[in-house]
């Protein structure tokens, strides 16, 4: 296609380009304005030089990141977290999306989505808030209800033996219905002539599933897996910082925390940009290889 | 046409969509601080708006904008303080500021820790306005400043100078014995649960008195609206339940049996006191929740008498418990003890570190830096604390006998007003405090007017309890001053900011092993990053000096 042709299809279409000037214009500012002060990474950042004028530092940071003595836990535990996350919270929204598809009355469709979108909305403070007045041992209802059945009370939070149960199982609850949505819509644009054909060809609702919904949401399910993997080296800062605590320090302190701690706490700014830049960059290698690996077998990819 | 219309609406959401987008970016400065010059043109004297971050977490203010107190210090200096209370981590703060270049005209906020070191570093790259010049036109800043009057370590590190210049105000030191405050820490039991276990409070002394105390408790099984009574806690993040340190070292530098100095991370005391905590917790007689709570949540605890034992200062203690008592009379806390100092004799007086809390700068983007002064030196002044502490004399209090009284009116509203908040309207116990240079509330205010008085029989009672052998006004040098000056500090302080959560970590392990594994891992992370080269230098600088070798928390 010609230049000139280009711009011809894209000033017809003019209404749509000019829809996403918004969000151009959001991740320009937000995404890569920023960019800019990775410079601070490999500088000693100072109040008085800012982003530009303190002095080179080399990669003084990155080297005190690999010589800190838990800089191998935090990888660990943040990879650690973050798959367990994705192997267990991937599939979640993709279940719900289907079995929403499936239910035939509407109101109660409709309740059952907008209830699995609201925790969304919720923060992580007050969620961790909500969860600590429920599972304390101390009268929290959770165990209350198994004393009621003669069972022991459970320290659920901070506590090494259900640490990964409540970090997956919170993240799942709080983002499932979100994650869900772009399914539902994948799901509505399904041509329902193939439904009505395999229906004709006797297949059930299951064989419908199976051979008509999930080929459907396929390639958008691989772009949002080969996604989530960007987010390998990232476990979620918020959720983390609340309910991680000194008895599960050991297998939850991450990346993420780390980087805010000794930014923000210890004021190491050029210290947590390295970090925070080690983790972008493996993040992006994550992304280009599933990428390639993806285009390669599936032949769906982002680029 | 329908279509025409359509395109029209499509174009202006989207014209409509950017511009928010755009607007919602930009900055709006210049709401908080006001123009960028004072408000009539003019540095001298005339009427000019300040803004002023109080850097201490949780602080609140009037809910007016201008009191009475306020009106008084605007009259006296043209200043209008338009404040900026701190909600989270003063340190956290400290960095965003100045990372951020989103200052007030006027900075205070502690005197100590991650803050001071955030203000000293903020002074080193020319962020403050250095004041050593301008002190001389106005004495009671200078006063408050002068090498007398504030400790020597604290003085050779800041307040004396950054870099050969004064930047630091410090504000509340005692201005004379008569007006240090000891906030009496330590472990206090709630009265009907120790005569329920038949233990005398003042019997327990030792670290196995202490354990085998929280364990009747817990063998008592005692439970209060259905709930386990937990045998010892404390308030936020922790706070304070570490205190039976001072059973195990003198204070947090130690001599090491041949007249030097060591971290006391570093020595047997160390895992001692961290394997002492770990049978408390293992044993469930520390609440596991201690450090992680929030306040609201440890003060629920105790409004609902769940706590046996609270371990922190005993204000904090009296008001979070003033609800429950007041419904169970009898169940008050008292204190336990009091109990045993490693290394110290027994007529040893209690070693209190009782120095000022706050420190206040004029950061370099002060719109009116002579006001900011006007404004700080008249607060400093007996004038000015006064008016800060007391209110307005004539309306709130007056001069009977050459001594302030409280108009009875006044004194019954405040002591009715349990929120505290018709006080604050009043322009008292709001930020103003912190900026009155001397603390002088006995010396030159003849004693709180406003305090209550069975809360103050109450602090006497505790007093003469733990305090047998009186107080000492700990003046000699802190080494943990001296090494924050070392070369290698910059390298060194991740690690040693690292002591606190590694502390805690190590309690929650499974076995002393693990424990002391967490405890010893950290510390080949505090030798690889100069700890020996520091603590040498920390030994050389402090030959001669008198240092601090008792400590107690305060």
């Amino acid at each position: 296609m010609t230049a000139s042709l280009l711009w011809k299809r894209i000033w017809k279409h003019k209404i749509f380009y000019l829809f996403m000037v918004p969000g151009i214009v959001w991740f320009f500012l937000f995404s890569y304005v920023p960019l800019y002060g990775i410079q601070i990474a490999f500088r000693d950042f100072m109040y008085s030089g800012g982003f530009s004028g303190s002095p080179w530092a080399g990669l003084k940071y990155f080297r005190q990141f690999f010589d800190y003595y838990q800089s191998y836990e935090l990888i660990r535990n943040t990879i650690l977290i973050s798959m367990l996350k994705l192997l267990i919270g991937f599939s979640m929204p993709i279940i719900l999306a289907i079995l929403l598809n499936e239910v035939r009355n509407l109101k109660f469709k409709k309740t059952v989505q907008t209830l699995s979108y609201l925790p969304y909305f919720v923060s992580w403070i007050v969620v961790v808030t909500l969860m600590q007045r429920l599972l304390t041992p101390y009268g929290g209802p959770i165990n209350d209800l198994l004393a009621s059945f003669g069972m022991e009370r459970i320290q659920f939070l901070y506590n090494t033996t259900w640490f990964y149960q409540i970090i997956v199982g919170s993240d799942i609850w709080k983002n499932i219905g979100w994650n869900s949505i772009i399914y539902i819509a994948a799901i509505a644009g399904i041509d329902q002539q193939l439904y009505e054909a395999a229906k004709i060809d006797g297949a059930g609702r299951f064989r419908q599933i199976w051979h008509v919904t999930l080929p459907g949401i396929r390639n958008i399910a691989v772009i949002l897996f080969i996604l989530s993997v960007g987010s390998l080296m990232s476990a979620g800062y918020e959720q983390l910082l609340l309910l991680n605590g000194p008895s599960t320090a050991s297998i939850g302190s991450v990346l993420d925390v780390h980087v805010i701690n000794s930014g923000i706490t210890q004021g190491r700014i050029s210290y947590a940009a390295a970090v925070g830049l080690f983790q972008s960059v493996i993040a992006l290698i994550l992304i280009l290889t599933v990428n390639r690996l993806s285009r390669k077998y599936s032949e769906v990819s982002l680029f | 046409m329908t279509k025409k219309w359509l395109k029209s609406a499509s174009m202006l959401l989207s014209v409509a969509l950017m511009g928010g987008t755009l607007i919602g970016c930009s900055g709006n400065n210049n709401e908080s601080s006001g123009s960028d010059k004072p408000s009539d043109g003019s540095t001298t004297g005339k009427e000019v708006t300040l803004k002023v971050l109080h850097n201490w977490n949780g602080s609140t203010g009037a809910d007016v904008d201008m009191t009475p107190v306020s009106k008084v210090i605007k009259e006296k200096t043209g200043v209008t303080v338009k404040w900026d209370y701190t909600k989270g981590s003063e340190v956290e703060k400290v960095n965003a500021i100045f990372a951020t270049q989103d200052l007030p005209d006027i900075y205070t906020g502690p005197a100590w820790g991650g803050e001071l070191d955030g203000i000293i570093k903020a002074a080193k790259e020319d962020q403050l306005v250095d004041l050593t010049d301008k002190l001389d036109k106005y004495p009671n800043l200078a006063k408050a400043l002068a090498k007398e009057n504030v400790p020597p370590a604290l003085y050779d590190k800041a307040i004396g100078g950054v870099n050969g210049k004064k930047y630091l105000v410090y504000q509340n030191h005692p201005a004379t014995e008569k007006d240090a405050m000891d906030w009496l820490y330590g472990f206090y039991v709630r009265k009907d649960i120790a005569d329920k276990i038949g233990v005398d409070p003042q019997s327990v002394k030792t670290k196995d008195d202490l354990y085998n105390f929280l364990k009747k408790i817990k063998d008592a099984e005692l439970s209060e609206s259905g709930m386990p009574v937990i045998p010892l806690g404390g308030f936020h993040g922790g706070w304070a339940v570490g205190i039976a340190d001072t059973m195990f070292w003198g204070t947090s530098y130690v001599d090491k049996g041949d007249g030097s100095l060591d971290h006391v991370f570093m020595t047997k005391a160390y895992e001692d006191y961290s394997l002492y905590y770990r049978k408390l917790i293992s044993e469930g007689l520390l609440d596991p929740d201690a450090f992680t709570q929030t306040d609201p949540i440890a003060n629920e605890k105790i409004k609902q008498g769940r706590i046996a034992v609270l371990a922190a200062h005993y204000p904090a203690i009296l008001d979070a418990s003033k609800d429950y008592v007041k419904a169970h009379p009898g169940s008050d806390y008292v204190p336990i003890g009091p109990l045993d100092r490693a290394g110290a004799e027994p007529n040893r007086p209690a070693d209190l570190s009782i120095q000022g809390n706050n420190v206040t700068v004029i950061t370099k983007k002060c719109k009116d830096v002579d006001a900011a002064l006007r404004l700080l030196d008249f607060l400093a002044s007996d004038e000015g604390f006064m008016l800060a502490r007391y209110g307005v004399q004539g309306v709130h209090w007056d001069m009977e006998n050459g001594k302030p009284v409280a108009k009875k009116e006044w004194f019954d509203k405040f002591t009715a007003d349990t929120t505290g908040k018709l006080k604050k309207n009043e322009g008292m116990s709001i930020g103003f405090e912190s900026m009155t240079g001397m603390d002088r509330i006995n010396s030159v205010g003849g004693g709180d007017i406003w305090a209550d008085q069975t809360r103050l029989a109450a602090m006497e009672n505790a007093r003469k309890i733990l305090r047998p052998n009186g107080i000492s006004v700990i003046s000699a040098y802190n080494p943990g001053d001296v090494i924050a000056k070392s070369p290698q500090w910059e390298t060194l302080k991740p690690s040693m900011d690292r002591i606190g959560d590694v502390w805690k970590e190590a309690i929650f392990t499974k076995s002393d092993e693990a424990a002391l594994k967490v405890i010893n891992d950290l510390r080949g992370q505090i030798n690889n990053t100069g700890y020996s080269e520091a603590i040498k230098y920390t030994n050389e600088n402090l030959k001669g000096k008198e240092v601090v070798m008792f400590g107690m928390p305060n």
